[in-house]
């Protein structure tokens, strides 16, 4: 480091300051690119610039070629001259082209009579420091994204609704023809047992498993279209009776096992969608397994004015990224062998479990092994 | 002939930084990147048989949050004329366009004002049909744009220049 020597002809001695350290001063002002200066004649063509921030300027050219802020002034800028000391400010001015954009500017223009010539001081400028400006474009970001949000979900329940009328149509209309189609399986294999080759009812039979699927597929189109149109009428609900039926219409094997803990209250509410919900939760966590040694935990508890059911698994678990696709219709990550995937079964709890003014979340298993964790808030009194 | 200043006026996030990005450089980006203060952009009408000889555009991207304030500041001085824009998923952005409508024909009385509903691709069977009630007056220029598929955003500034050259005329 070394002390400005008292001799530096730049330095101000005393309190006079000469033209020298002015000179200076605004020489490394421009060379840093804090200002720069333009020149123009009284026809407002540039005749001569100084400093890096004006660089791209031309000479030669109408001082609007490459400040076209400044077209639609050009009358005031010439009244300048008519009124010594008069200033013109454009202030904080970007000039964008298609390889660079400048920095934002402020322009401040002037009539200086000694040089018969316009001086245009050009300073760099901000609205704000960087702090301030960030937080703006944050707020208005804000602003936007919850405009987008609103927009979308008017635009998620129209969707929705379109599905529910479509499926309940198709899924109605295409029964009958399905179950026709069935007959008609089992009518031809009773009319070509005793002549048909093994490979001929080896087909029929895969004919009949398909045509039984897609009736599956069906009947589950049918129930989600339906759910909210169903009459609401309240039971008295024995909770644990029920879970139980449930799990023991679900076949046990040795490799799988389904526990029940927790507290299981005799609630007043509605049957049929709870049992919806209790049987598809238990049903996807049996075929989304992937591994020989199922675990399944069923709980329920009493919170506050809820009931909490919690179905939970120790399969592979569900990625943070596809945890709200898992509620769409039709949605399944992973193909279980074998076993019927219909994609609807999460879709429907999630719709009855809304529909009753109850919430559905994922959550991952608190002991640290893999597997998911379905956690229902079902209301302990359903409102009309 | 001289450049023309052209005004793009409208609310926060409507598609004013988007519509002059399409106009001059052809691209649209989806990431919002609010504009604080001015930005300026030049673009060269082409000559066209439809009464338009060619003309150089000073285009005014302004700030959504200027609000009708604009027309008491500098920026807006001599303006040849505006394009408000406003965000037809977004109705309230309708009100601030209709009042800068009324705010920009007082102050530039004359000058050749076009009232643009952005956006229109995000509003599927939206383009044609009634015009939100503050918009649905006589005499009103308006055109449904998209920034992003890039839908009469060319024929917003043609048609203007057409305007200009009209009243020039
Ligand atoms: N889908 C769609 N999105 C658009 C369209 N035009 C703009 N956007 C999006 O809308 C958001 C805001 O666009 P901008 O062009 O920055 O809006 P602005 O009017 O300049 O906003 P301010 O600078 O804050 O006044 C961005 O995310 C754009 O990608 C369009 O025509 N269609
Ligand atoms: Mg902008």
């Amino acid at each position: 480091m070394t002390r400005p020597s008292p001799s530096n002809a730049a330095s101000p001695k005393d309190n006079k300051v000469g033209d020298a350290p002015l000179i200076v001063v605004g020489r490394v002002l421009a060379e840093r690119g804090h200002y720069g200066f333009l020149w123009a004649d009284e026809d407002l063509v540039v005749t001569a610039s100084y400093g890096r921030l004006v660089g791209f300027v031309t000479i030669g050219e109408d001082i609007t070629f490459d400040l076209p802020a400044l077209v639609g002034v050009e009358n005031d800028i010439r009244a300048l001259k008519e009124t010594p000391g008069a200033l013109l400010e454009m202030p904080a001015v970007a000039i964008v082209s298609h390889d660079s954009s400048t920095p934002r500017l402020n322009l401040l223009l002037m009539w200086i009579g000694e040089q018969d010539s316009y001086l245009c001081l050009v300073m760099r400028t901000r609205i704000g420091n960087e702090t301030e400006i960030d937080l703006a474009q944050e707020v208005r970001r804000r602003l936007i994204a919850e405009a987008e949000v609103k927009a979308k979900s008017k635009e998620l329940a129209r969707a929705n609704k379109d599905l529910e009328d479509y499926a309940s149509v198709i899924s109605h209309d295409l029964q009958a023809p399905m179950r026709a189609l069935r007959y008609q399986v089992d009518d031809l294999e009773v009319a070509l047992r005793e002549t048909a080759s093994q490979d001929v009812i080896q087909g029929l039979d895969r004919m009949r498993t398909q045509a039984s699927r897609m009736g599956q597929m069906l009947s589950a189109l049918l129930e989600y279209s339906s759910i909210g149109r169903k009459s609401a009428a309240l039971f008295d609900v024995d909770t644990r009776a029920l879970v139980n039926t449930i799990i023991s219409s679900i076949e046990q094997g040795p490799e799988r096992t389904i526990t029940v803990t927790g507290d299981w209250p005799t609630l007043t509410t509605l049957e049929q969608p709870l049992d919806l919900v209790l049987r598809n939760l238990i049903d996807n966590a049996v075929k989304h397994h992937c591994g020989s040694d199922i675990n399944i935990n069923v709980q329920g508890k009493m919170l506050g004015e809820h009931f909490e059911i919690k179905v939970s698994d120790n399969g592979p678990g569900i990625a943070p990224e596809h945890q709200d696709a898992i509620f769409l219709p039709f949605r399944t990550l992973r193909k279980a062998e074998g076993d019927e995937v219909r994609g609807l079964g999460l879709a429907i709890v999630h719709r009855i479990v809304t529909s009753v003014g109850g919430g559905i979340s994922i959550l991952g298993r608190s002991d640290g092994q893999t597997g998911a964790v379905f956690r229902v808030l079902w209301p302990k009194t359903i409102l009309d | 002939m001289s450049a023309r200043k052209v005004m793009l006026l409208g609310d926060i996030g409507v598609g004013k930084s988007s519509i002059v990005q399409r106009l001059v450089f052809d691209r649209f980006d989806t990431t919002y990147k609010p504009t604080i203060g001015v930005d300026i952009y030049r673009y060269d009408v082409p000559p066209s048989d439809n009464g338009n000889d060619g003309m150089s555009f000073i285009v005014w991207d302004t700030d959504g949050n200027f609000g009708n304030a604009i027309f008491r500041h500098v920026y807006i001085r001599d303006a040849a004329a505006a394009m408000i824009v406003a965000d037809l998923s977004r109705p309230e952005t309708f009100e601030t366009a209709a009042s800068l409508y009324e705010g920009f024909k007082e102050a530039l009385p004359g000058r050749q004002a076009t009232i643009l509903l952005n956006k229109v691709d995000l509003v599927e069977g939206q383009n044609c049909g009634p015009l939100p009630a503050p918009l649905d007056r006589a005499g009103v220029t308006l055109l449904r744009t998209s920034a992003k598929s890039g839908t009469h955003v060319q024929k917003a500034f043609h048609d203007t220049a057409v305007a200009i050259q009209r009243r020039l005329a």
